[in-house]
């Protein structure tokens, strides 16, 4: 009877270390090959999911042999699960990731290959060469765009009427902006409305405020690369503007509560006039409330910098894991994405325009986007929080602009802690750093 | 004969063999491997060794001693969590009408998964939320506070929904010792015309001593290392830094920064000081026995 147990034992032991042993997951088991993608985009394109869902469907059917699973993942779980599975090299075959340095991170760490690898320079050619720019670094091309969209101020029209300004041109400069909230203030309507809890909101800020003395790009790397100062008035006037706006009383009073999206929901719910936002959400605002409801307006000017007046047009991107394992499918799929016909898809369902030849104006129906359209021929594009250097966000910015909030933080101060956390992220991060600097110059 | 003896020697060996392999994969790899990783840096797939300069860079970040201290001010949670937890299990000992129902009451917070819990609270405690509401539906306007974005209250606030969350099992847990209580010395006791804080210090507390030792080193080591989630789920260590704790801190750096070294030398700082409150708890257990 011991001798049975014991041998039982030992075929538990035996069954629990091939269990342990793991294996490439089985995808292959019927000849058919199972492509995985992450992906987000739901919270700032919403629609995305659905034409993430028909996009797969029309793959598959196009290329029975490989079916795909599409994970939409959450915005704090985007990065964290990505990272952990590429750590224990079990990554997905497509990441998606926020643009910029956001995507270039991972890249020099050395959590993604590669896509030029898998992709010729003539199939590359259908995205514009400034989409492209933004994730190319050592020669190499590390990304291609999910999408793109522009940075807007989405406002309620019928508040601005209510409060006496003009609801076709509420404003254009800063001036005409203050003016603008302390007219709604009077009417007894919160002017902005924003979430500061999660940590997301101080880069969108930045976005439409920190640019506005900068003459270039250069600039933006020398402050970054810490040769610039935030101490210095030119970068740091963005966050007296900050101050002023929350002293006058000008932003809802539960900013520190609420997360992102749920102050930008303000708006839909009437409890604030203005809220910071992406264009394909204030299209679905305006598809869904009306044009004479939301209107769209560009950052109130308070800079003298050739970028004041700047649209902010980024691009999500998507990459291919190191620890992929199609990768060839996996560029597939991403050219796939950029067919015509799938483009076209990309915007009548989730209003985002992507960065694609195969992209035509004329399909665009809504009046916010034919604005927007407008201010992109018209004026430069730039982005501030593309140029961050690694970790300034989450270690600098987020705690920097949340005690301006919640511990009345003067501007000056702030400014001097952002120095201080840049410093901080150079000296912790000095490869990654160095990886940012050679990538920003070629971007220049 | 002789090989059926080899066998029953070897019998409880092999019984044990699967746990052993486990708790070895489970455990003991990831630690070694955090700690050796801990000294090494990772750039562009290649492992460089750097010695301190991870545990270095981590002890100059203002941040660890935030975190620390945080954790530190967490501590003070563990005196109020077990005067009241004794408190409640000896009203409830004491029959209290309707004892068996409170006592369940008192227990459901500790069976509710920590995000649950940590979501409720934080849509509770909005500066708009119901709780805020309430009190200015009362009238009391002046009460209504930014519980999770005032600096000095979010601190606070997670900390009662952590004592909150776990009240329950310091209550169980002294309760069903003192119903074990040999009930002759309270017989004796009344008697002698004790009062019932007399009989309180003079017989519940000596008798649940070791209970009290066993709960208390037991909060330390969950205040040290186990309000991730309440973290994550209600302030994300803000506002500005408020309220980080070690744990989030290490989730930051990992993975929101993509740090994994620095984030292995910090885990390992907490891995040290977790050491240290159970090798208390060790000795003050092998003491007692």
């Amino acid at each position: 009877m011991k001798k049975v147990s014991v041998v039982l034992v030992m075929a538990m032991v035996v069954s629990l270390l091939a269990g342990c042993s793991g294996g490439d997951g089985g995808s292959e088991d019927s000849g058919q090959t199972t492509l995985t993608v992450w992906y987000w985009g739901e919270q700032e394109v919403p629609g995305y999911k659905e034409y993430m869902d028909e996009m797969v469907a029309r793959y598959e059917e196009a290329n029975p042999d490989i079916k795909v699973e599409a994970v939409l993942q959450e915005s704090d779980n985007l990065y964290t699960a990505f990272r952990t599975a590429e750590a224990a090299g079990e990554g997905p075959d497509i990441q998606y990731m926020w643009g910029g340095t956001q995507a270039m991170e991972d890249v020099w760490k050395g959590n993604v290959a590669p896509i030029s690898d898998y992709l010729t320079e003539e199939e590359l050619s259908v995205i514009p060469q400034w989409a492209l720019s933004q994730t190319n670094w050592d020669g190499k091309q590390w990304a291609v765009p999910a999408y793109g969209f522009t940075y807007v101020i989405a406002y309620d029209k019928e508040a601005m009427t209510a409060a006496g300004v003009d609801p076709e041109n509420p404003f254009t400069t800063w001036d005409e902006f203050l003016d603008c909230c302390e007219k709604l203030k009077n009417a007894g309507i919160t002017p902005l409305g924003m979430g500061l809890k999660d940590g997301y909101l101080p880069a969108w800020i930045g976005i439409f405020l920190g640019q506005q003395n900068l003459n270039s790009v250069n600039e933006m790397i020398s402050l970054m690369s810490g040769e610039e100062s935030f101490t210095d008035p030119k970068y740091s006037e963005w966050l007296d503007k900050i101050v002023e706006l929350k002293d006058a009383g000008y932003i809802n009073d539960d900013i520190l509560s609420l997360d992102l999206y749920q102050g930008q929901q303000l708006i839909e719910s009437g409890k604030a006039a203005m809220t910071l936002h992406t264009q394909p959400y204030a299209v679905s605002l305006e598809q869904s409330m009306g044009s004479d409801k939301i209107g769209v307006a560009m950052a109130p000017v308070y800079g003298d910098g050739e970028l004041a007046q700047s649209v902010a047009v980024p691009s999500q991107v998507y990459v291919i894991p190191n620890s992929a394992k199609h990768k060839e499918e996996a560029a597939d799929f991403l050219m796939f994405l950029q067919e015509e016909e799938n483009v076209k898809s990309l915007y009548e369902m989730a209003n985002a325009m992507m960065p694609s030849n195969n992209f035509k104006e004329e399909w665009v129906t809504s009046e916010i986007d034919k604005e927007i359209l407008a201010w992109q021929a018209e004026y430069p594009s730039f982005c501030y929080q593309l140029y961050f250097a690694p970790m300034f966000e989450s270690d600098g910015l987020i705690p920097t602009v949340q005690k301006m909030f919640s511990e009345d933080l003067p501007a000056a101060d702030a400014a001097a802690e952002l120095d201080e956390a840049l410093a901080k992220c150079i000296e912790q991060n000095p490869e990654v750093h160095e990886a940012f600097l050679e990538w920003s110059v070629e971007e220049e | 004969m002789k090989r059926k003896r080899k066998i029953g020697r070897l019998a409880p060996y092999l019984y044990l063999l699967p746990t052993f392999i486990v708790l070895i994969v489970v455990i003991v790899i990831p630690i070694i491997y955090v700690i050796v990783q801990s000294f090494y840096t990772t750039f562009a797939n290649e492992t460089v060794f750097v010695g301190l300069r991870n545990y270095r860079l981590a002890f100059e970040d203002e941040l660890l001693m935030i975190a620390l201290k945080n954790n530190l001010k967490l501590f003070l949670c563990v005196p109020v969590l077990t005067v009241l937890s004794l408190a409640i299990a000896s009203l409830l000992y004491n029959k209290m009408r309707g004892w068996r129902f409170y006592r369940s009451v008192i227990f459901i917070p500790y069976i509710l998964a920590i995000p649950v819990v940590g979501i409720v609270f934080s849509y509770l405690l909005q500066y708009n939320g119901v709780i805020n509401t309430m009190l200015r539906a009362a009238g009391i306007d002046g009460l209504a506070m930014d519980w999770l974005g005032d600096p000095n209250l979010a601190f606070p606030s997670v900390a009662i929904v952590i004592m909150w969350k776990q009240i329950g099992f310091g209550v169980v847990l002294f309760l069903a010792r003192m119903m074990s209580i040999d009930r002759a010395l309270y017989e004796s006791a009344d008697v002698d015309g004790a009062t019932w804080f007399q009989k309180f210090v003079h017989i519940t507390i000596p008798q649940t001593k070791s209970i009290i030792e066993f709960y208390v080193i037991i909060t330390l080591i969950e205040m040290l290392s186990w309000v991730f989630n309440f973290i994550y789920v209600m302030t994300a260590g803000g506002p500005g830094n408020q309220t980080l704790v070690l744990e989030y801190l290490i989730y930051k750096k990992a993975f929101g920064g993509g740090d994994f070294n620095i984030a292995m030398a910090i885990s390992v700082v907490l891995l040290v000081i977790a050491s240290i409150l159970i090798a208390i708890h060790q000795i003050v257990m092998r003491k007692e026995d």
